[in-house]
């Protein structure tokens, strides 16, 4: 029979979880405070480009709205209101006064909205190139994934990437094919609220494939689109592209946390795209929240190969993390702690290559 | 006792790192699927967002939440599935299609492409949603317009029935009309905003499940201007 006690300690976890998964949410959910146009084009013989941000509480509120060109010049700014359970939809050339330019619009607003892009041709003929595309949330993300996309020359396809936060960072994207084999790999600084756009068929030599881009950045946060289109064909689609979470604000709350930081096979050379996930954990670790702390670095690695070996090899995985987060996140080396588990403590059983992927990991436990 | 309590704790705390600092889910689900190979050219996207080469399963079920294919996948690290719907569905239907990913995370789409060139105008393709659902949706913008094709579609995530609600509000955040919906566990149903309100409006429509977790899609078409368009619509 269960005493009271225990129901009592077994809910109390359960509230702090509950709490946790729900201070976790917002950021990430599809509305919030803060939104980001990643395209917009101001064009008013060509396109009606119309910009709308609803309401989604019920409450009302203010929106702030500004736009950036390409380089990251503010060109426009305006103040509007959005009525309790009502939307704003305007025609975005309002805010540039009409001129001709393409860029980002940034929106904070008082109330949690959720916001889209509607990009419509003037010219009848040209409908088939109408397109919607929801607005990105939140403070963006250091990775993106661009789970599809087409280089042919005989299809326009295009990455875009916008700088979410006004740090101009650099940006790593790796086209891999269907088949998980890298087909090309690009490195490109955006400017400070700018964007770029690239396309893939000249990244992976002019070859023509379909695949998937991994984008992930140094120095600040991004978001991104995924835009085909097929003149012959006659359609245009878009997309928002999906973004991994930040870790900083996990790691300044909680005592531990798991980064899948990759190696090359038998090594403990950390992996290049795995450098914006460490740089994330040097920002919490040095954050006011954890200034001083104290944390341990813990490697792990899956069952292949002798136990003894394994053991060494994890040592050295976890200093190479020491080292990086020390050269490169600016960590002071006194408060990280260094301990190898080997493979004495997976996640998940070592039966599949996907599962021992997991179980090669480094911890990260605040002391 | 207090060994019961680290080990849940410590299971919570895993549970959060991993929801958070995840890209994509193990669960996926696409609100709208068409087989009708006649007609369309449809393809399921299931992208692998870790390089772990996950092995994917998919379940398709039709409007009333019957499962009408099944089929098991592996994706390469770091690669993509491209499928047709029809090598698991053998007759002409419409539905959903729910994923479900072992040994990592994914994310996927849906491509609708209509083989009559005529149609192309209609081409369009719709981002996946994390299948956990959501009680409380907001679609930002829909239309109410006899001569503009719109639906509010509407998908089962949890394998409950759900009663959903719907508000429709004017651009001014005037209550414009209601609905309320049963949607079959596993099952879809769409709105058209025009059925439900008789009068042509734009705005915002409020949305709320009871009883299940839903996920939900905004569809609009135009024949005269010949465009068609899907976004997902957003849970709060």
């Amino acid at each position: 029979m269960l005493q009271a006690k225990h129901i009592r300690s077994v809910l109390r976890q359960v509230c702090v979880a509950a709490v946790l998964l729900l201070v976790a949410g917002p950021a990430w959910g599809q509305a919030g405070k803060q939104l980001i146009i990643n395209h917009f084009v101001s064009d008013p013989a060509v396109i009606e480009g119309h910009l709308v941000v609803s309401d989604v509480e019920g409450k009302g509120g203010t929106v702030n709205i500004a736009v950036f060109d390409e380089q990251g010049n503010l060109v426009g700014k305006a103040t509007e209101t959005i009525p309790p359970g009502g939307k704003l939809n305007v025609n975005g050339e309002k805010y540039v006064l009409g001129k001709k330019m393409v860029g980002t619009m940034r929106i904070t607003s008082t109330a949690n909205v959720a916001g889209q892009y509607w990009q419509f041709y003037k010219d009848a003929a040209l409908g088939w190139k109408n397109i919607a595309v929801p607005a990105a949330v939140g403070p963006g993300s250091t990775k993106l994934v661009c789970q599809h996309f087409v280089a042919d020359p005989a299809i326009e396809s295009y990455i875009v990437v916008a700088d979410a936060e006004g740090t101009g960072p650099t940006v790593y994207v790796e086209f891999y094919s269907d088949q998980g084999e890298l087909a090309g790999q690009t490195k490109i600084e955006i400017p400070k609220y700018g964007k770029f756009s690239i396309q893939p068929l000249a990244l992976v030599g002019n070859k023509k494939m379909t695949g998937v881009a991994y984008i992930q950045t140094e120095g600040g946060k991004i978001t991104g689109e995924y835009w085909q289109v097929s003149e012959k064909e006659k359609y245009q689609v878009a997309h928002a592209m999906q973004g991994g979470a930040p870790i900083a604000e996990v790691i300044e709350d909680d005592p531990i946390v798991r980064v899948q930081v990759q190696f090359d096979f038998d090594s403990d050379k950390i992996q290049k795209r795995s450098y914006a996930d460490l740089l994330e954990v040097a920002k919490a670790m040095n954050g006011d929240k954890n200034k001083g702390k104290k944390y341990e670095v813990g490697g792990h690695t899956d069952n292949v190969g002798k136990d003894e070996y394994n053991q060494k090899l994890s040592e050295r995985r976890a200093n190479s993390v020491k080292d990086y987060l020390v050269k490169y996140g600016k960590v002071d080396a006194k408060r990280l702690s260094i301990v190898g588990y080997g493979p004495k403590q997976p996640i998940v059983s070592n039966d599949t290559p996907a599962n021992r992927a997991i179980n090669r990991r480094v911890e990260f436990k605040k002391l | 006792m207090k060994y019961t309590r680290n080990v849940l704790f410590a299971a919570a705390l895993l549970l959060l790192a991993s929801r958070v600092l995840a890209q994509g889910a193990e669960k996926y689900i696409i609100n709208h699927f068409v087989n009708d190979p006649s007609v369309i050219d449809a393809h399921l996207v299931i992208t692998d967002v870790e390089g772990n080469g996950p092995i994917v399963a998919m379940k398709f079920y039709d409007n009333d939440g019957n499962l009408i294919g099944e089929g098991k996948e592996l994706i390469q690290p770091f690669g993509k599935l491209n499928l047709d719907p029809g090598k698991y569905v053998k007759k002409v239907a419409n539905g959903t299609i729910h994923i479900e990913a072992q040994g990592g995370n994914i994310v996927a789409e849906y491509w609708q492409f209509y083989k009559d060139p005529k149609e192309s105008w209609k081409n369009t393709t719709t981002v996946g949603q994390d299948a956990a659902g959501y009680t409380k949706l907001v679609c930002p913008h829909f239309v109410s317009d006899p001569d503009v094709e719109v639906y509010i579609v509407l998908a089962n995530t949890d394998g409950k029935d759900a009663i959903v609600n719907v508000v429709f509000h004017d651009d001014n955040g005037r209550e414009v009309g209601k609905a309320r919906e049963l949607v079959k566990a596993n099952g879809k149903t769409a709105l058209l905003p025009w059925n439900i309100i008789k009068t042509k409006a734009t705005g915002v429509a409020f949305i709320t499940a009871q009883g299940g977790k839903i996920t939900a899609d905004y569809w609009q078409a135009e024949k005269a201007k010949s465009y068609q368009i899907a976004t997902p619509i957003a849970g709060i």
